[in-house]
């Protein structure tokens, strides 16, 4: 019996140091944009341990943030993402339209057109606000100094801008000259255009430059909660967009790297339970209504437009406003 | 009021300089780095203006009492400049972040001794602008040579032997390419224009009218020999061809092979190419665009060792050694005269002919075989190389009104030994000499000097002249050659040469032909 009981453990103890000895160390890029580092570090923690549980394999996911046109065209040039969770569909698209990295029917591989959390854009503005500031016809007035990325190589910049050609359109009875003019006193009071959306943040909070930032609603919390909501207060606008970044698998490198399986599956994991709760702590909306209504009492209720309803497409958008010589350009070169 | 003044002078400044975000957001895709970097530099300026100004404002109102907050205090002055400098400060951050990204992306110009070369920032596509002239001067003493019709062949003149412009280069990475035309040449007025898929330093394409790899010396650089022209094994082989070659380069001891593009590879301790071409015959070259006249093709492999490279014995590391051949069938291919080395004056005529033969042309098996070496050590030089030539020659001799097909089988073959030594410290070596010190006379800077000698000869088959007139043609040419190649600088040399070729056969009554004894000089620029 007892040699017996021996040879059971011995039995085991191969096993298990067999089945060790057959687990895979992997890895895994993420090219994100910029303001997402703090939701995928906690959400990389968390997956690499549902992982192993799974599978008993490591993953190590690592992370790459930026403005979102800068980082698209990292991965076009060359940089081997396994996955992409950027700022819009646009730039995801580009991946397809431009080298075939993903497959053309991607949007529709995951739930919610692949967006597993939404997001819109307020304003965050000093303790007190003392400039009054309560929606966006106070930002084209004088003296107002505004903190906002660049749209041109910030996904996150292009979202601010729609939002308020939006409200201007609501405002103008459509007409679009008038938006024009609109958002062309905002941008001259426009202090700095960072690259990228955490670049702004860095801008505003750090540097103490400008009145008010415009930026995602995640990255308002996320600063009052990283430096004190009595130093900064969140404005919610009368109008704004409903900003959904979408994810995907880039297959390309995925095959090549062999990951193709834990890439689809570490974005899957976005939509459970697990990573909705992450993504709601980390003040991103969540798209599981059951983790929505949990913490609907965090987010404002603002009316949102959204980009296809509202804009018609990503395509038509970017076209429009900014490619070379979009309206987003004949803003800043009338106000030279 | 002197506080107000400065304030408003640095605010002036401040709102001059404060259209930044159309700066930002231009340059991020119209600006050069040198723009961005002029940009920077007058914004970093105008911030240490500024903070110049704002330690006097703040030296000030330390010293003053403070009475009021109003708009135009002095600390209210003070906090507003302190604003602009910190907005400054972070529009140039946001100015270097753009001209960062901006210089990643710009390619790389550079001009140098190789050209003018333009790289893509993530160095997968490059062109380099590329180029050759070649002045020469020959002058014949000792007897003359006179043509059949007594015209004298000896002239002495200035040529013009090379005005090449090319381009070469490479796209994504591994599809390198040359693109070279010869606007001095009279008929093959593009030697080279190849495409070479260097995937793997083991195994790479190429295509296109290129030099097949045969004699050692022909594949040596146009502007990289050793004395003005070649000697006589180069000129039993192909002087180019169209045609498909696999080629590839290996390293046994740890340095890792080198993709190579082109028709030669030095670089590689064990290197091999394997082709199949139209087939030029000796010397031959196409047109531009002369399509091959029948199906057979001809086919050339070669194989060189450096088995010594990276040994780290300097003295025996530049030992080459290799053997090559090619096998063809052709149908009635033209044949070329063979000319003296430097003279340039033909010596066998296939057109200068026996009474009732027609012009000789190859026809069936045709072979060549090319041992082949170098040894390059320090300032020593030695190259040498053997050629044979077989090919089967067919004539039609008429006698009376009877005409019969002749066939004869030809082997020539061809040998040299070329001996060189650089005098100023130099290297020697298979390609070009690269001067130490460019030529400058004012500075006592004199270049670099090599002396070279060789010896070549050509044996011409003695069946030939069943077709051939042995009184026009010689059966045998053998030359001597010295010469001292003056490197002004790595772009730049002056070659002076003399040569004296001497003949068996091929004048009248089964005399010799008379000696050929030349002085030639070449002055070249190439990049």
């Amino acid at each position: 019996m007892k040699n017996f009981k021996s040879f059971l453990f011995t039995v085991a103890f191969s096993a298990a140091a067999l089945s060790n000895s057959f687990a895979a160390d992997i890895n895994l890029l993420n090219v994100s944009y910029d303001p997402t580092r703090e939701l995928y570090k906690e959400y990389n923690d968390a997956f690499s341990k549902y992982w192993k549980a799974k599978t008993g394999d490591s993953v190590t996911v690592n992370q790459s943030h930026g403005g979102g046109g800068k980082q698209t065209r990292a991965v076009l040039e060359g940089l081997e993402a396994d996955v992409v969770t950027l700022a819009v569909g646009y730039d995801v698209d580009q991946l397809y339209q431009q080298r075939k990295l993903i497959p053309e029917n991607w949007q529709t591989l995951l739930p919610n057109n692949s967006s597993p959390y939404t997001s819109t854009i307020v304003f965050l503005v000093r303790k007190g606000n003392p400039l009054g500031i309560k929606d966006w016809n106070d930002l084209v007035k004088p003296n107002v100094s505004i903190v906002t990325p660049n749209p041109k190589t910030s996904g996150g910049a292009r979202w601010n801008y729609l939002a308020a050609w939006a409200y201007a359109l609501k405002h103008n009875n459509n007409d679009e000259a008038a938006a024009k003019v609109f958002l062309s006193q905002l941008f001259k009071n426009a202090a700095v255009l960072d690259t990228g959306a955490r670049g702004s943040t860095t801008t505003f909070v750090e540097r103490e430059i400008g009145d008010v930032l415009i930026t995602w609603e995640n990255e308002a919390f996320l600063v009052q909660r990283q430096f004190g909501a009595d130093k900064y207060e969140i404005v919610a606008p009368s109008l704004s967009i409903l900003t959904e970044p979408p994810v995907a698998v880039v297959e390309d490198v995925a095959r090549k790297h062999g990951t193709t399986d834990v890439a689809t599956e570490y974005l899957k994991h976005l939509y459970s339970k697990e990573g909705q709760e992450i993504i709601a702590k980390n003040f991103y909306r969540p798209t599981d209504t059951e983790i929505a209504a949990k913490y609907a009492k965090q987010f404002p209720k603002i009316e949102l437009v959204t980009i296809d309803k509202n804009f018609g497409g990503w395509n038509v958008t970017q076209k429009k406003h900014f490619s070379d010589d979009g309206i987003f350009d004949q803003i800043l070169a009338g106000n030279k | 009021m002197n506080l107000i003044k400065p304030t408003l002078l640095s605010s002036a400044i401040a709102i001059a300089l404060l259209n930044a975000p159309t700066v930002a957001a231009q340059s991020h895709h119209s600006s050069s780095p040198s723009i961005d970097s002029a940009k920077t530099q007058i914004l970093e300026q105008r911030i240490k203006e500024l903070e110049n100004r704002l330690e006097r404002l703040d030296a000030l109102t330390q010293q003053q009492p403070q009475t009021s907050q109003s708009p135009t205090s002095p600390q209210a002055d003070v906090k507003k400049l302190t604003n602009e400098v910190h907005l400054l400060e972070r529009k140039l951050e946001v100015q270097e972040e753009v001209a960062d990204a901006n210089a990643k992306k710009a390619p790389i110009i550079e001009a140098g001794e190789k050209g003018f070369k333009m790289t893509s920032a993530d160095k997968k596509n490059q062109v380099r602008l590329r180029g050759a002239v070649q002045v020469d001067n020959h002058t014949f003493t000792g007897e003359s040579h006179l043509s059949a019709d007594g015209k004298p062949l000896t002239i002495d003149s200035f040529d013009l032997k090379q005005g090449r412009v090319w381009l070469e280069g490479y796209v994504f990475n591994d599809v390198a390419f040359k693109i070279m035309p010869d606007f001095a040449a009279s008929g093959n007025v593009l030697p080279d224009a190849y495409i070479d898929y260097t995937y793997h330093p083991s195994a790479s394409l190429l295509v296109g009218k290129f030099k097949p790899a045969l004699s050692l010396e022909r594949l040596q650089g146009d502007s990289d020999g050793t004395f003005v022209e070649r000697a006589f094994p180069t000129y039993l082989a192909s002087n180019r061809d169209v045609g498909v070659q696999l080629h590839g380069g290996f390293n046994f001891t740890g340095h890792g092979a080198e993709k190579v593009a082109g028709p030669i590879d030095t670089k590689n301790q064990l290197t091999y190419q394997v082709g199949v071409f139209n087939g030029a015959g000796d010397d031959g070259s196409p047109n531009n665009n002369a399509p091959d006249t029948n199906d057979n093709k001809e086919f050339v492999g070669r194989i060189f060792a450096q088995p010594f490279q990276h040994s780290g014995y300097s003295w025996i590391e530049g030992l080459g050694l290799g053997v090559a051949g090619s096998y063809a069938q052709p149908t009635t291919q033209t044949l070329k005269n063979q000319a003296t080395p430097i003279g340039r004056n033909t010596y066998l005529s296939y057109a200068s002919l026996n009474t009732g033969f027609t012009a000789p042309t190859a026809n069936g098996d045709t072979y060549r075989i090319y041992p082949q070496a170098y040894w390059y050590a320090g300032g020593f030089g030695l190259m040498g190389e053997y050629a044979v030539s077989s090919q089967n020659l067919l004539s039609t001799q008429t006698v009376g009104k009877i005409k019969t097909n002749r066939t004869i089988n030809q082997t020539n073959s061809a040998w040299q030994v070329l001996g060189s030594y650089v005098l100023t410290g130099e290297d020697n070596s298979f390609g070009a000499i690269r001067p130490i010190q460019a030529f400058n006379p004012l500075e006592g800077k004199w270049g670099a000097l090599q002396l070279a000698g060789r010896y070549s000869q050509l044996d011409v088959d003695s069946d030939t002249f069943l077709f051939v007139d042995p009184n026009k043609s010689a059966n045998q040419a053998r030359a001597w050659t010295v010469g001292a190649n003056w490197y002004l600088n790595a772009n730049a040399l002056i070659r002076a040469d003399y040569e004296q070729v001497s003949f068996d056969g091929g004048a009248s009554k089964g005399g010799n032909r008379p000696t050929e004894q030349v002085f030639a000089t070449r002055f070249q620029l190439a990049f």
